[in-house]
């Protein structure tokens, strides 16, 4: 018997904040396993983990397709997906516009936003229990032609009539059905830690969270076998025809930063290299030392290379705004232990005092970008804010959540809680964590805190944040960054 | 002087409550949920302040389907109903489904005698909407006391029997029969009226 | 008439025999030191056979062997002067036990409520009848002069303009003097007690102490505070008996009084109650406890009777038992049972409560329960049994069986599947992990059942449930 092909559309990453429960790198491994052709990462108003999901369909095989999930505030539950560059710098654009209309964490999106949307976005619309008709309507017109009725079946009692039942109402709407999974995690196993998660993000227990659980573990990458157990064939040849329009890669990506940075008569190179050699003769008066001097060389040398001075300019900028208007700043990070950084201002240590290693401020075997952080005094991290959006634009600065890793001390403790430990029970577990490695805990450490290592409750629990902590997932930072026009 | 309504128009139309409402159980038709069957009995539904039985080829044939709305009707009208002596648990969750407001309702398990015993307490009461029973080989005369207890307490007796009972007479004022292949329901008794000479087709099973 | 005195003329031997059930043999009561036992007070029957009070326990014992001879006990009766008061409050809020032997209470407020003398009157009899305590009861302006007519009097009702007369033809002997008293009258010649109040007061002061002259002045309605009765807010009573009682039936009076005695008490305190204790105390063993509860309060001393009695049936004694106490600490207000305000309830009528309470005593706590639905995927475990009426949740799933099996057993039957399967994944967290897909079969027979089978198989079937 020959299998229907599947690209699958709709499904999540841990970027999806307690929501997604496999890291890209799982997702793709699965769904080159399962032998799907395309694997679309459509975190909820999120592109966050598409650099690692771009890097895991490389290293699998499978293509990636770029979307996002939206609840829009006032219509339906849709998936964007991305076919060209417009589409993608349009998906980014309504992320900024949704996550700015609402507070941190959360983002809100209107149908008014959803306008003169390009032809490289697609709309799955995603029809709630009891499809309001009127949804497929407003987005099919939205988006006339790439529209299509997401159907996703998960094993209800009459998944068959649903099917029946959506399928006559794309017919009556004009749309195009398809099949989607609405998948949340890769694997069929990992529905206890979706549970697990699920429970924290509801501030409940997983034994109370019963209205927000799943009843099944059919989100997750299935088979193509099961598929078609459950889709008529047509539905799933129709995943093909989309994912091959969404031919868009990151690869094609290149970041422009701000050109208002450099005055005439300079280019980026030059002008950077002024304000090191000002700053350099404000930081060392009697000239830097001979280390330093090299250091700094090295490093514009090395920034040159890499095009990274627009970098180096805007973060300057900001940093010369804030101590003029005598806002505490500081920075740190790898990046910012370098004497350019030191002359620039944007550091207060001096490099050469410390013998820092200059690779590790930015690598060019590594070839990532550099990565400075800037604590601003928390009461007036607002004027920053302001003023980057007035110098550079709102449509070219944006707030970034960054996902940080769960720590095994929150993570056990969130874990506890979920499965119902009593509070002073959590405080115990978190406290030995200091000297407990997730991935061996220390049954003795246990029993000392007057734990049963072996009792299934504790074995469920340790088990359960080690899967987290694997995650790498975590709570949001605030984070300013210029961003790509 | 447009807002001067006579007092009896409002009696009539039942805009105003009189307090007093004439015979509970009688002032209002309890239908089965099966319009065509409702439409062959003369109460338009379950015979008030009566005993109904309800004989059945075997459990699962959309027997408690016929007693859904009226369930649902009195428990929202803050009436209990007791669930005594059932062949199975009484699922919460599909009661709720139809409808039927769970904190009125009251399950009892008890053996034969005391089942009987306890239908008896509940029915002439007075404290209660419906009273669901499974007796087993009841006597003609616990089913009279079963009627009579109905009268007095004005409550919905409702006696669930294997068909095999037809056979018999019964005190009981209405008298269903469930059958099978396909689903229908046969009046063979009710008091006031002739039952329908044909058996009325109940729908097949259904999701909601 | 403001005040009535219920006297108890064989308060002592009530207080006993209405504890044991009606018999005719005879009863003394017996007091004093083991060297100097006399009898306190005997019952008619032993009256009959020449007992009386004060005679030596050898005397009477030589009258009659046969007897039953009990130990007078002043606590016991104390507990009976305390019900009997909390019984009278509950028709006024005037009560004094200042005296012993008899009850006084202020009715003049009260009439306006249990209606005129003679039908209250009557009321208080019959109460007093049930409660099994002889009596004799007069109304007279004042406290004093009701309990001195009390004396000679039954029945008497005697308002202000007659009071004199009525207090002066009573003999000094039955005025309640000290006998020393009433001796020192009769041999100034005073036989009546007009005599008394028409002798010179200079003279009585002079010759008495001053409590008399106070007595006379109070008959005459000199107002003298009285000390009122304040009900407590426990109740616990106790009887024991003389020979251990080894059947069920044979609790059965013991208990009936003192539920009645508990329904006394809180019906007098216009409360009721919600839970009881009734203590069972063994010769060799701990006593056993049975916890009474209600979903309401209540102060119908049948009712509460018929509840502890079902509870009784109910229990097994580990030992004969010795005697018998109620304990009610929490007495919550009483709430009547709440109907609609015109709604007629034919004869016999119970509250919903009531009813549930009845049904809960004879049948058992778990044998009687409501239902909720519950947040959980595993059909089991969606529903709960519900004790207490609660508000539902909403239901998880669309298509769920009206009756679900207990224990789900192989399905056996030819079938074809309507609708499935529905996966049901879910309870890791609880060791009770359910990995099932739930199909809607028809049987041949026509029945719509629920079966399940193992996640992705197609059997074996096991059936959970019919849709009916």
């Amino acid at each position: 018997m020959s299998l229907s092909g599947y690209a699958e559309l709709h499904c999540l990453s841990a970027f999806s904040f307690q929501r997604g429960a496999s890291i890209a790198k799982e997702l793709f491994h699965r769904a080159a396993h399962v032998g799907y052709e395309a694997l679309a990462i459509t975190d909820e108003c999120s592109l966050a983990g598409i650099v690692r999901a771009h890097e895991a369909a490389q290293e699998m095989g499978v293509r990636l397709i770029i979307g996002s999930e939206f609840q829009l505030h006032d219509g339906p539950k849709v998936v964007l997906l991305v076919v060209d560059h417009d589409g993608y710098t349009a998906l980014c654009r309504l992320i900024t516009v949704a996550r700015r209309a609402a507070e941190k964490g959360s983002y809100r999106l209107t149908r008014a936003d959803v306008r003169d949307v390009p032809d490289g976005l697609l709309a799955l619309w995603v029809p709630a229990k009891e499809p309001d008709a009127e949804h497929g309507r407003w987005l099919s017109a939205v988006f006339p032609q790439r529209c299509w009725l997401a159907i996703e079946l998960h094993r209800g009692i009459d998944d068959e009539g649903r099917c029946r039942r959506l399928r006559a109402l794309a017919e009556t709407l004009g749309l195009r059905a398809v099949a989607a999974g609405d998948v949340h995690y890769h694997v069929r196993q990992r529905r206890a830690l979706h549970d697990v998660m699920t429970a924290i993000r509801h501030r409940t227990t997983v034994a109370r969270a019963g209205a927000f659980r799943f009843p099944n573990a059919e989100r997750h990458l299935r088979s193509r076998r099961a598929l078609s157990a459950i889709y008529p064939a047509d539905l799933l040849d129709e995943t093909r025809r989309i994912a091959e329009r969404c031919q868009f890669s990151l690869k094609e990506l290149r970041y422009t930063y701000p050109r208002e940075l450099v005055p005439d008569g300079h280019t980026p190179t030059t002008w950077l290299r002024h304000l090191t050699e000002e700053g350099a003769r404000w930081r060392w008066p009697d000239g830097p030392s001979e280390k330093a001097r090299t250091l700094i060389e090295k490093e514009l040398a090395l920034i040159a290379d890499l095009n990274y001075e627009s970098y180096f300019l805007t973060v300057h900028d900001i940093v010369r705004f804030a101590r003029r208007q005598g806002i505490l700043c500081q920075g740190r990070g790898s990046a910012a232990n370098s004497a350019v950084c030191f002359a620039l201002g944007v550091t207060e240590i001096a490099p050469d005092l410390i013998g820092m290693l200059f690779e590790r401020f930015i690598s060019k075997e590594r070839n990532e970008p550099p990565d400075i952080d800037i604590d601003f005094e928390h009461e007036r991290r607002e004027e920053v804010l302001q003023y980057v959006f007035n110098r550079y634009g709102r449509d070219r600065a944006a707030l970034t959540c960054v996902a940080t890793s769960y720590r095994g001390r929150s993570a056990v403790r969130d874990v506890a809680k979920a499965l119902g430990l009593a509070a002073d029970q959590v405080g115990a577990l978190a406290s030995i964590l200091d000297a407990w490695s997730v991935e061996t805990p220390a049954d003795a450490l246990l029993r000392e805190a007057g734990f049963d290592p072996d009792a299934p409750i504790i074995r469920r629990v340790t088990a359960m944040t080690a899967e987290l902590t694997r995650l790498r997932v975590g709570r949001d930072s605030c984070k300013k960054q210029p961003k790509a026009n | 002087m447009g807002a001067v309504v006579a007092l009896d128009q409002l009696l009539a139309e039942r805009t105003i409550w009189r307090g007093k409402a004439p015979a509970r159980a009688s002032s209002r038709a309890q239908p089965t949920g099966l319009a065509a069957l409702d439409a062959a009995l003369p109460f338009a539904g379950w015979p008030p302040a009566s005993l109904s039985e309800v004989l059945v080829a075997c459990d699962g044939l959309g027997e408690l389907s016929l007693l859904w709305p009226t369930l649902a009707r009195l428990t929202a009208e803050g009436r209990p109903v007791v669930v005594i002596g059932p062949p199975y648990l009484p699922y919460a969750p599909a009661w709720h489904l139809a409808g039927v407001a769970l904190d009125k309702v009251t399950v009892v398990h008890a053996d034969a005698t005391r089942a009987m015993w306890a239908a008896e307490q509940c029915l002439r009461s007075s404290a209660c909407g419906a009273v669901l029973c499974w007796p087993k080989n009841p006597t003609d005369q616990a089913l009279r006391r079963l009627q009579v207890a109905s009268e007095t307490g004005h409550a919905l007796g409702f006696v669930f029997r294997p068909e095999r009972a037809a056979d018999n007479p019964s005190p009981a004022a209405l008298r269903l029969h469930v059958q099978a292949h396909p689903r229908r329901v046969r009046v063979l008794k009710c008091r006031g009226a002739n039952p329908p000479p044909h058996s009325i087709p109940m729908p097949a099973f259904a999701l909601a | 008439m403001h005040w009535a005195c219920i006297l108890f003329p064989h308060f002592a031997v009530d207080g006993v025999q209405r504890q044991r059930p009606p018999s005719a043999r005879p009863l003394a009561m017996l007091t004093g030191p083991a060297h100097r036992r006399v009898v306190h007070a005997v019952n008619d029957a032993a009256a009959a056979r020449g007992l009386k009070a004060r005679l030596s326990v050898q005397a009477a014992q030589a009258l009659t062997s046969d007897c039953d001879w009990v130990e007078f006990d002043a606590s016991a009766m104390e507990r009976d002067r305390q019900l009997l008061a909390a019984w009278a409050y509950g028709f006024s809020s005037q009560v004094s036990l200042a005296f012993d032997d008899a009850l006084v209470l202020e009715i003049g407020q009260s009439i306006a409520l249990f209606g005129p003398w003679p039908d209250f009157e009557r009321r208080l009899r019959l109460e007093l009848d049930d409660l099994g305590f002889r009596h004799r009861i007069v109304a007279a302006p004042n406290a004093w002069a009701a309990r001195t007519l009390a004396n000679v009097h039954d029945g008497l009702g005697v308002d202000a303009p007659q009071l004199s007369g009525a207090i002066g033809r009573l003999p000094v002997a039955a005025a309640g003097f000290a006998p020393d008293v009433t001796e020192a009258f009769t041999r100034m010649g005073l036989r009546r007690l007009n005599q008394v109040m028409a002798a010179p007061r200079e003279g009585i002061a002079r010759r008495f102490p001053p409590h008399v002259l106070d007595w006379v002045d109070a008959l005459c309605g000199r107002v003298v505070p009285l000390r009122m009765y304040r009900p407590p807010s426990t109740f616990q009573r106790r009887m024991e008996f003389d020979h251990e009682i080894e059947l069920t039936s044979g609790l059965l009076f013991p208990l009936r009084r003192l539920v009645g005695d508990l329904a006394t008490f809180v019906r007098a305190r216009d409360g009721g109650v919600q839970r009881f204790q009734v203590v069972f105390e063994h010769d060799r063993f701990e006593s056993t406890v049975l916890d009474v509860g209600m979903l309401a309060p209540e102060r119908d001393a049948l009712r509460l009777l018929d509840v502890a009695c079902h509870r009784l049936d109910r229990l097994t004694l580990k030992a004969p038992v010795r005697a018998v106490s109620i304990v009610a600490d929490d007495l919550p207000p009483f709430v009547p049972p709440s109907g609609d305000l015109f709604e007629e309830h034919p004869q016999g009528a119970l509250s919903f409560d009531q009813l549930r309470e009845r049904l809960r005593a004879r049948l058992g706590d778990t044998e009687v329960h409501g239902m909720a639905t519950d947040f959980d995927h595993r059909p089991e475990r969606a529903w709960r049994r519900q004790r207490e009426r609660n508000e539902p949740l909403a239901a998880l799933a669309d298509a769920r069986p009206a009756w679900m099996l207990e224990k789900p057993i192989l399905f056996r039957a030819r079938h074809r599947v309507l609708f499935g399967p529905e996966r049901v994944e879910s309870g890791w967290w609880d060791g009770d992990d359910v990995r099932r897909d739930y199909y809607i079969v028809e049987t041949d027979a026509g029945q719509v059942a629920w079966v399940y089978a193992a996640s992705g198989e197609r059997g074996p079937f096991m059936l959970h449930g019919f849709f009916a």
